[in-house]
């Protein structure tokens, strides 16, 4: 049992199974159609390696920090696979005013593990705003949020680019994504009543072009297109927000007649009344939790630790004629 | 005035002729005249202070540090590397030699700085973050011990090389363990890189990876060398030559995600409108 387990630890094979994990992450790298989960394979074949090579390699034993950095490089690849298994991660877009609603996360990775998502809603967008630097660099964000909290309590929260928002293990990140929304008030001709946000294209990137569609509750498909006063000076600092935004909505009809609607403007349609209430921001949140993370970053910090102090007992607290053990020799076969 | 960027040139122009006349000292001088030995870690000093004036210049006129452009990066390089060498030549007797081949990348870097547009690009939001501190900081150190490493490599393999029968083999020897004692700190070095550069980019941008150029670019580096490192241990009858041509590679990919995929990439290191 024990000769088999200890091939299959050897330091020759992981020599080799190294080289399928280099060339893994290379294509993954390079292919855009290569998912990177392939790299969980060789990832696999070094942990068992590992666990082979920790049961019965003597050197382990002799060297008790090779031990723990291994043990810890281990722990890291152990506490990432579980993290990826429990793993939640996903987009949604926020309009100021609007209330977090789970089930609106455009899902990029749900563990297969992972029993559910964020209960909604958690917190309602307040003010967004983006400060820009000459030549369009952009700066600060920040978010002002309102977090449910116990009995009907709800307290104000900023966050943005140096600090993220985490409510019950899932983070808020704001992103680059953002822009425009205009809040549109339908009465049909029934009496029913609407109020919802079309956003607009991400802004300033696609200043050019900030149009959108959108089926009326009169089944009319009406495109779109945010017009606004002043556009963007990129030799100026300047604020994205929506406040004092001067805009005209150009609604295009099916038949291509045009309209242009200010705020609070109204414009009938086939159905029923559409008016324009006002801009307001969006934001695109990357929402992710992964339970494991704080552990990996524990594991890999120790593993850096215990290697240093395998380093040190290797190259500095030993005489050098143990240093010079693997090198030696070969300079013996060169000299 | 003195913080213009008409003192940031001269003083760039300055660094690569002083560059330039490390390169020559390390040829001309000999190591084992002891009078002259301050020649070359005196001209490695003086580079730095001028390296260390240009990006003090560039600082204070931009209200910013130099970790955004190709220009930004060569000129901390061209501090960062210097640095490492000059503590490594007054701490390692051995890798001393090395300066024959360290000065000449150092003159070349420099010269390559000299021809890069200097336009300082307003550092996003995203950057204002110690972990970037951390991140930077270790990548550097990884660098410039990599650089020590490859070049006292180099003059190894180019020794064994040129004489199939090293008359100075225990030189030879403790110049081959001061190599690796270099890569194994390296080793550490970029370890931490690493791991802070993905808490960084999860405090950034929500994830702490995400498979662009350029951490991929950092994770095969590291696997190169681990992969080195192991080698090294376990394949015993290997020529030592492979070994040494080995750091050189680490080195070389090193070079190429530190100097040329940051700049060839898309946006993720860059920060995006």
């Amino acid at each position: 049992m024990m000769p088999s387990v200890a091939k299959l630890g050897s330091l020759k094979l992981t020599a080799i199974l190294m080289l399928p994990l280099i060339l893994t992450v290379f294509a993954v790298s390079r292919l855009d159609s290569l998912d990177s989960n392939w790299v969980a394979i060789p990832l696999a074949l070094l942990g068992i390696n590992l666990m082979a090579a920790i049961a019965t390699n003597a050197a382990f034993r002799r060297q008790p920090a090779l031990l723990a950095f291994h043990v810890c490089l281990l722990a890291v690849i152990v506490l990432a696979g579980i993290g990826a298994l429990y793993q939640y991660d996903g987009h949604v877009e926020l309009v100021e005013g609007e209330a977090f609603d789970a089930s609106r996360v455009e899902l990029t990775d749900f563990g297969l593990l992972r029993q559910r998502g964020p209960d909604s809603p958690q917190f309602t967008q307040g003010r967004i705003t983006v400060d820009y630097a000459p030549g369009l660099i952009r700066q600060s964000t920040f978010s002002d949020v309102l977090v449910d909290g116990v009995a009907g309590h709800t307290s104000a929260r900023q966050f943005g680019d140096q600090a993220n928002m985490t409510i019950d293990g899932y983070r808020f990140s704001t992103s680059f994504n953002k822009g425009f929304a205009a809040v549109l008030h339908w009465v049909g001709s029934d009496g029913d009543i609407l109020l919802g946000a079309i956003n607009f294209p991400s802004y300033p990137e696609y200043e050019w072009k900030q149009i959108n569609d959108w089926t009326t509750p009169g089944g009319e498909n009406i495109g779109l297109e945010l017009e606004l006063a002043a556009t963007v000076d990129r030799a100026q600092a300047w604020r994205l927000q929506s406040e004092g935004s001067n805009f005209t909505i150009k609604i295009t009809l099916p038949d291509g007649k045009t309209a242009r609607l200010g705020r609070g403007e109204s414009l009938s349609l086939h159905g029923g009344q559409l008016t324009v209430a006002e801009l307001r921001m969006w934001m695109g949140y990357r929402v992710d939790s992964n339970p494991m993370l704080q552990w990996v970053f524990v594991a890999a910090l120790l593993s850096i630790a215990a290697l240093s102090m395998h380093f040190y007992e290797k190259y500095w607290n030993v005489g050098r004629d143990r240093v010079t053990e693997a090198g030696g020799q070969r300079h013996a076969a060169i000299s | 005035m003195p913080l213009s960027a008409e003192t940031e040139r001269l003083l760039l122009i300055l660094l690569v002729v002083t560059f330039a006349v490390a390169s020559l000292a390390s040829i001309l001088v000999p190591q084992s005249d002891k009078r002259k030995a301050i020649v070359v870690p005196g001209i490695i000093t003086i580079a730095l202070v001028l390296a260390a004036a240009a990006i003090a210049v560039r600082w204070v006129r931009e209200d910013q540090g130099p970790f955004l452009t190709l220009y930004d990066v060569l000129l901390s390089n061209l501090f960062s590397l210097a640095f490492v060498y000059l503590a490594v030549y007054l701490l390692v007797r051995e890798m001393r030699p090395a300066a024959i081949v360290v000065m000449p990348v150092l003159l070349l870097l420099g010269l390559w700085l000299v021809r890069v547009p200097a336009e300082a690009i307003p550092l996003p939001a995203t950057y204002d973050n110690y972990w970037l501190w951390l991140h930077v900081i270790s990548g550097k150190l990884f660098f410039g011990l990599c650089l020590a490493a490859a070049s006292g490599a180099t003059l190894l393999m180019v020794g064994t090389v040129r004489d199939s029968r090293p008359a100075d083999a225990p030189a030879m020897r403790s110049t081959d363990v001061a190599v690796w004692r270099l890569m194994s700190m390296a080793f550490i070095c970029q370890s931490f890189m690493l791991v802070a550069g993905a808490v960084w980019a999860h405090s950034a941008w929500g994830r702490y990876w995400a498979w662009d150029s350029l951490e991929t670019w950092a994770l095969l580096t590291w696997l190169v060398l681990a992969l080195l490192l192991h080698v090294r241990i376990t394949f015993k009858q290997l020529s030592i030559a492979y070994l040494w041509a080995g750091v050189v590679l680490v080195f070389a990919l090193a070079f190429l995600t530190f100097l040329g995929v940051p700049f060839v990439s898309i946006a993720p290191h860059k920060g995006v409108m």
